[in-house]
């Protein structure tokens, strides 16, 4: 019955993904990256939370709660909330960067605003590795809900079905593929967490109880120490702030049709956090009634399975693996965009299909084989995948703000920025707590806006925070 | 690139500018919610049925934040965007 359910959600995201081809005769580069530029508010609402709320909710979410408690769940909440307020602020500049450089991918926007080719190319090896690191995420997760299925196929059996799918959604329709998938496993999911959420609260305060529970959580897990308290906050800020500048979230901005529509889309974002606190009662319900199991990743599926009818079990894991899938095939094709057009720039035509079907295969082998060196905890990998994109946040801010950068600041102030970040992170260096990821972003402020300082004469660069407002009629 | 008519456009609605309210409203009060209170609720230690209070207090962040933007954009930015764009067409 699992199985079936399952199979059957799959069979639809596919139709769906089919369906997206209708009205499009020709499904040129523009049409598969950023959908003409066409997309409504709406659907620049569901895609950009379809790459947030990816697997990272269902998964990853309920399992940091269960293995440490009060200090996941604080970063975790709280970060995801203050993107949107960020947000709103920095979409809109994202967008009119883009527009004015006439951009599809992020190391375009750089190249451009700085006149600079040897930037493009660092800026696009730098995304490259930022999205990898995503997908590896991605691939953790769905790794972990496809096990559920209690299919005999081998880890890598389930890798290979994942990324096929994967490639099917782009390849039928690129992005706006994406964004019809993006509705079914939006459903699927919400459905889902708050299925397994209200099943946990009415198992745990439910009538049936002749005492209401209370959930007994370890010390531990109830309030943080200093040190994770510093982390928390540093991360919420952190993260917060650098959500849409990462390179595999800020695409999404690109496809809206105004400055209005992507700072508007922002607004109502925040209720759909509303089913995280399902997830959290899942976990507290693991917490309470099925302590001590051995992966903790796998305990939002557990407690499904435990408390809930197979044919909804199968719903369930039908979302968990669409929310990551999904999330991939965007991200491949990102990295896709970011071959053909930045780094081998000048393919022609009647061969670029081919190279992005060849980058598409390429990032999902290379993402998958990085599971194998992933940290255990879900939450870890998200962190880590976070200390590197964030880095991109400087090279925004100095296009929005900085009249004093040049080429050779920004791209000098990314490389000691991820460098910094992943020597942190390697030795396992750590200053009172603090994210390091954060850490590293100073060395990288202080490298961008520092060095441009003294690298720029006259030659001063226009932010776009002084440009006026450009409307989407006018081209 | 623009040659609206200047009457229509005040210097700081020209090039959308947030203004202060809207940075108060929108990232201060969502930051004074999500990053200064916590750390008194941690140190508090408060549980109801077992939960920390904590925890509680996130969800409620959620509509929260999201009121804190509704005001911003209906109250604030959405006519001077609205008006901005009115006028390149």
């Amino acid at each position: 019955m699992i199985i079936a359910v399952f199979t059957v959600m799959m069979v639809l995201s596919i139709a769906a993904a089919a369906a997206a081809r209708f009205g499009i005769k020709n499904l040129d580069i523009d049409h598969m990256l950023v959908a003409s530029r066409s997309l409504p508010a709406f659907m620049v609402f569901i895609l950009a939370v379809g790459e947030v709320y990816s697997i990272g909710s269902v998964v990853a979410f309920p399992a940091g709660i269960y293995a440490k408690g009060m200090e996941s769940a604080y970063w975790y909440i709280g970060y995801l909330i203050l993107a949107y307020p960020f947000a709103y602020f920095t979409a809109p500049l994202i967008w009119r960067a883009a527009r004015r450089h006439n951009a599809l991918t992020v190391p375009e926007v750089f190249g451009r605003h700085f006149e600079s080719r040897p930037l493009e190319i660092v800026m696009s090896i730098g995304a490259l590795i930022a999205v990898a690191t995503w997908g590896q995420f991605q691939f953790v997760g769905i790794k972990v809900a496809l096990a559920e299925l209690g299919l005999n196929l081998s880890p890598a059996g389930l890798l290979a079905t994942a990324a096929c799918l994967a490639f099917i959604y782009v390849g039928l329709a690129g992005v706006k593929g994406s964004a019809f998938v993006a509705f079914i496993k939006d459903s699927a999911m919400m459905l889902g967490i708050v299925a397994v959420g209200v099943a946990g609260i009415w198992a745990l305060w439910g009538p049936s109880q002749a005492a209401a529970t209370v959930v007994s959580m370890p010390d531990s897990h109830r309030t943080m120490s200093s040190p994770a308290l510093t982390f928390a906050v540093t991360t919420i800020l952190f993260q917060g702030f650098g959500l849409y500048l990462q390179p595999s979230v800020t695409p999404f901005v690109f496809t809206g049709k105004s400055e209005a529509a992507v700072k508007s889309a922002t607004v109502f974002m925040p209720l759909y956090l509303l089913m995280l606190p399902f997830g959290a009662f899942a976990a507290l319900y693991g917490l309470a009634v099925l302590p001590g199991s051995s992966n903790p990743n796998r305990i939002f599926l557990e407690v499904a399975e435990h408390l809930l009818p197979s044919s909804l079990v199968g719903f369930v894991i039908a979302g968990a693996c669409l929310a990551g899938i999904l999330v991939l095939s965007v991200n491949a094709l990102t990295c896709a965009a970011i071959v053909t057009r930045n780094l081998v720039p000048g393919i022609p035509p009647q061969k670029q299909r081919f190279w992005t079907r060849v980058t598409i295969a390429l990032f999902l082998i290379v993402a998958a084989t990085l599971t194998l060196v992933a940290p255990k905890l879900m939450l870890s990998v998200l962190n880590f995948s976070n200390y590197i994109a964030i880095q991109f946040g400087v090279g925004w801010l100095a296009i929005f703000f900085g009249r004093r950068v040049s080429a050779l600041s920004v791209g000098l102030g990314l490389i000691v920025g991820v460098g910094v970040a992943v020597a942190l992170f390697a030795t396992g260096t750590t200053f009172w707590g603090m994210n390091v990821g954060l850490v590293a972003f100073a060395a990288n402020l202080v490298v961008t806006f520092g060095l441009g300082r003294l690298l720029t004469g006259s030659d001063l660069r226009v932010p776009v925070i002084g440009q006026r407002h450009v409307a989407g009629a006018d081209a | 690139m623009n040659k609206a008519n200047p009457r229509k456009q005040p210097s700081i609605t020209g090039n959308n500018m947030s203004t202060l309210p809207t940075l108060l409203i929108g990232l201060g009060i969502p930051i004074f919610l999500t990053v200064i209170v916590p750390p008194f609720l941690n140190g508090m230690d408060l549980t109801w049925m077992g939960i920390p209070v904590l925890l509680l207090w996130m969800f409620l962040c959620i509509p929260a934040t999201a009121l804190c933007l509704i005001v911003c954009w209906y109250g604030f930015d959405r006519h001077r965007y609205l008006a901005a764009e009115e006028d390149k067409q």
